[in-house]
């Protein structure tokens, strides 16, 4: 009898592509779950403000002022009257705003700035110096500077932390074109004729988007800080924009009567970047090619 | 004594990125072949780990820990101006306010120019931890001169 | 096998399986054999046949979890290594059994002097001063051929295999009664390969070791091995003595390895390959695991697994149609 060759399907198991395979794994994880729901409820939170709260957050209530959380005002008021939880909820569009679109164009430069590096030799010396100096400055400094230089507002603060973390997305999208680059499938490719855009785009691109989006948590998350750490500052968002960083800042002076004002907000940065953190630490674990059986 | 606060306070930020590159560095190490060989000698966990697992893991974590320092340098505002701390970065936050332009330049040159010396100092212990990089340095041995691994290598993403 | 003196090193129905998100991996299902003082034992088999699984439990070392080692027993001279405690487990590591293991490139510490870790194998077991250890791990050194003044050396700055070397000079450091060779030569070039087999048979054959040398080269079987099992997917399917297995090869799955061999004689256009590929652990096929590839597959071979049966008083073989088979 002749052997049988359906043992070849056996091996080719339906298991789907590896994106599939990537979301069911971050689907079974439960840190990346509880990372996913809280970042959810920020987001929904942030969006649907105006059905949430009646107050508008910069709308000064005098009589309210000082007031503990109650049932009028679920977060309590601030010194100006303004209630807190409508500040919160605003507040949330502005942290999140800034962190997905500085992480973002970050992403975008940083992955191009890698690839270039990584792939075309030449060029990879400069641009590696030209972003070794921009490592090298600490980034609140960075964005102290330019915002000193051009003048303290959102725009210019999102400017500073955008390139601020051009960088290390630079870095590691070089590093990984660098493996990438040096493995047999390129070879082949290119000795079939393939142009180097195509390989970019179809080989090199692919293989390098799994530190990408991991890094894309980790900048989210030191962009909330940063830009928290900057208001508070007086160096980025200007009151009486409801910007969490700022709200704390803004409530240090009665931090020993009413410290509601300043602690609340520092809640919610807590929250949002345990969300942002849960999720990076699952999209890691998920995308780890080590855990493929 | 009132060092206590702010120093706590930076410190246990710093520990949570160094805590996290540790494990992760070192669960790449964990899975190499020297640490099955170790324990097939006979070596207890605990020794292998240590001797064999950690040493190897250091490079990153140590990579970490200089970006830590260097990121305080200047990134230690928050905590002076909450502790009301005379420091380098308050000053310069503040001048920046003051439109006093000098200082905004000097202090950041001052900054930058210790992150410089830090990383320095960075990349010589990183020759002392690891001979491999300690090769690269000196072209004498058999195999100086040749880069045989890359310095910042970020395993820590998880990804190869 | 023979049977006229005790084993060293005996393996009973050993059954490892590996359990991975959901679905069991049967590495190991039901393997048997022994090593005999002074002589070597061949596993040949294919990659995901268990080879390396069965080494690792040997010194119960597989990775627990995933892997657990379900059941079966594992006698060093009597003794079950696998209810031993721990702190037992240890000392019989490196010690009574030792294991080289296939990559010298990563099975060296980078960071550590190579003589440093040969010296660590003499300081876990052997209750000696720090210079007197020292002094051993550059004898052996030596006995590698490796001039000792290239203790301080790192892995980096030696060859392949020279690594390999320094990795037996480690595994011999405390004088084993039993080597395990997980396929030391595979990652070497041909030329080094002849060098560091002749190396170890010499070793072997001064310290009156036994040996387990797993590979799927037949070439090396034939230089250094007096017995021969041959695994597939988890089970031992022929074994005997190298003149059984060479000259009166009994099983499919082995007739079918040693036919793959180009024969620089025959004129052949086309290479005999075994169609078909080695099963998926975690969906092995019923009957006889070899059934779905074999050409002498009858019915009874699909639904029933083959007894172990014996040819000679040394040789061994699992299958059902083995007495029609004749080996072209």
């Amino acid at each position: 009898m002749k052997g049988d060759l359906t043992t070849t399907k056996n091996i080719k198991r339906k298991q789907g592509s590896v994106g599939r395979q990537v979301v069911r794994r971050l689907l079974k994880n439960k840190r990346a779950m509880t990372g996913i729901i809280i970042l959810l409820i920020v987001i929904l939170g942030s969006i649907f403000a105006p059905l949430l709260t009646s107050y508008g957050y910069a709308e000064q209530i005098p009589r309210d002022y000082f007031q503990f959380p109650s049932k009028n005002h679920l977060l309590g008021t601030d010194n100006f009257g303004r209630d807190i939880w409508s500040r919160v909820l605003y507040g949330g569009r502005y942290t999140l705003f800034i962190a997905f679109t500085v992480t973002f164009f970050a992403a975008l430069i940083g992955t191009l700035v890698g690839i270039v590096a990584g792939y075309f030799r030449r060029l990879d010396s400069v641009l590696m110096r030209i972003t070794d100096i921009f490592m090298g400055l600490p980034q609140m400094m960075f964005g102290v500077s330019v915002v000193a230089a051009l003048g303290p507002n959102m725009r210019n603060m999102m400017i500073a932390l955008t390139i601020s973390a051009i960088p290390e997305f630079a870095r590691i999208v070089r590093a990984q074109v660098l493996t990438v680059k040096d493995q047999e499938f390129i070879e082949a490719a290119r000795s079939i004729g393939a142009s180097d855009l195509r390989i970019i785009r179809h080989h090199i691109l692919p293989n390098v988007s799994a530190p990408i989006i991991v890094q894309f948590t980790l900048c989210s998350v030191n962009t909330i800080l940063m830009s928290a750490s900057l208001s508070f500052v007086g160096m980025g968002v200007q009151p009486p924009a409801p910007e969490w960083g700022l709200m704390i800042s803004e409530g240090r002076a009665y931090l020993r009567d009413y410290w509601h004002i300043a602690i609340l907000p520092g809640v919610a940065i807590m929250i949002t970047t345990l969300g942002m953190n849960l999720l990076g630490d699952g999209l890691r674990d998920a995308l780890d090619p080590r855990l493929k059986q | 004594m009132y060092w206590i606060l702010p120093v706590f306070t930076l410190g246990l930020q710093a520990s949570a990125s160094i805590m996290r590159m540790t494990r992760s560095s070192m669960l790449e190490v964990i899975r190499q072949d020297y640490i099955t060989t170790s324990m097939a000698k006979g070596q207890t966990r605990f020794l292998t780990i240590m001797r064999h697992g950690f040493r190897n893991a250091l490079v990153p974590i140590i990579t970490t820990i200089g970006a830590r320092i260097a990121a305080f340098l200047g990134g230690a505002v928050l905590v002076e101006t909450v502790f009301a701390i005379p420091g380098l970065g308050r000053y310069i936050v503040d001048s920046v306010g003051f439109q006093d332009h000098p200082v905004v330049q000097g202090g950041v040159l001052w900054i930058a120019i210790n992150v410089a010396i830090i990383n320095l100092i960075i990349d010589l212990i990183y020759a002392f931890v690891d001979p491999r990089i300690k090769s690269q340095y000196s072209s004498s041995k058999p195999s100086g001169g040749k880069k045989i691994m890359d310095l910042k290598t970020t395993e820590g993403i998880g990804v190869e | 096998m023979d049977t006229h003196e005790q084993p060293v090193l005996e393996v009973k129905d050993l059954v490892v399986r590996y359990y991975v998100e959901g679905s069991v991996v049967e590495a190991v299902n039901g393997i048997s054999f022994s090593l005999y003082k002074g002589k070597t034992l061949g596993l040949i088999g294919e990659t995901g046949a268990g080879k390396t699984t069965t080494a690792l439990s040997l010194l119960r070392l597989v990775p627990d979890p995933p892997g657990v080692i379900e059941s079966g027993e594992i006698l060093y001279k009597g003794k079950n290594v696998l209810s031993l405690p721990e702190k037992e487990v240890r000392q019989y590591r490196g010690n009574d059994v030792a294991m080289i293991f296939q990559d010298p490139m990563s099975s060296l510490n980078p960071v550590m002097h190579v003589g440093d870790q040969i010296r660590e194998s003499i300081e876990i077991h052997e209750n000696v001063s720090k210079y007197e250890a020292l002094d051993r791990a550059k004898r052996m050194l030596e006995s590698v051929e490796i001039p000792s003044s290239r203790y301080y050396e790192y892995p980096h700055q030696f060859s392949g295999g020279m690594k390999q070397r320094v990795v037996i000079a480690m595994a011999l450091a405390c004088s084993p009664q039993v080597l395990i060779a997980d396929e030391p030569t595979t990652a070497l070039d041909v030329t080094i390969q002849a060098q560091v087999l002749d190396m170890m048979r010499q070793l072997i054959d001064e310290y009156k070791m036994s040996m387990l040398m797993i590979t799927h080269d037949l070439g090396v079987v034939a230089e250094i091995c007096d017995f021969v099992a041959i695994i597939y997917a988890g089970e031992i399917v022929e074994s005997g003595t190298i003149e059984d297995i060479f000259n009166n090869t009994k099983h499919p799955y082995t007739i079918g390895l040693f036919n793959s061999l180009p024969d620089l004689d025959s004129p052949t256009s086309r290479l005999n390959a075994i169609p078909g590929l080695m099963p998926n652990p975690s969906d092995l096929p019923t009957g006889c695991r070899f059934h779905p590839r074999c050409q002498h597959a009858t019915t009874l071979c699909s639904t029933e697994k083959p007894h172990k049966e014996d040819v000679s008083a040394t040789h061994t073989v699992s299958c059902w149609n083995y007495k029609e088979i004749e080996r072209q």
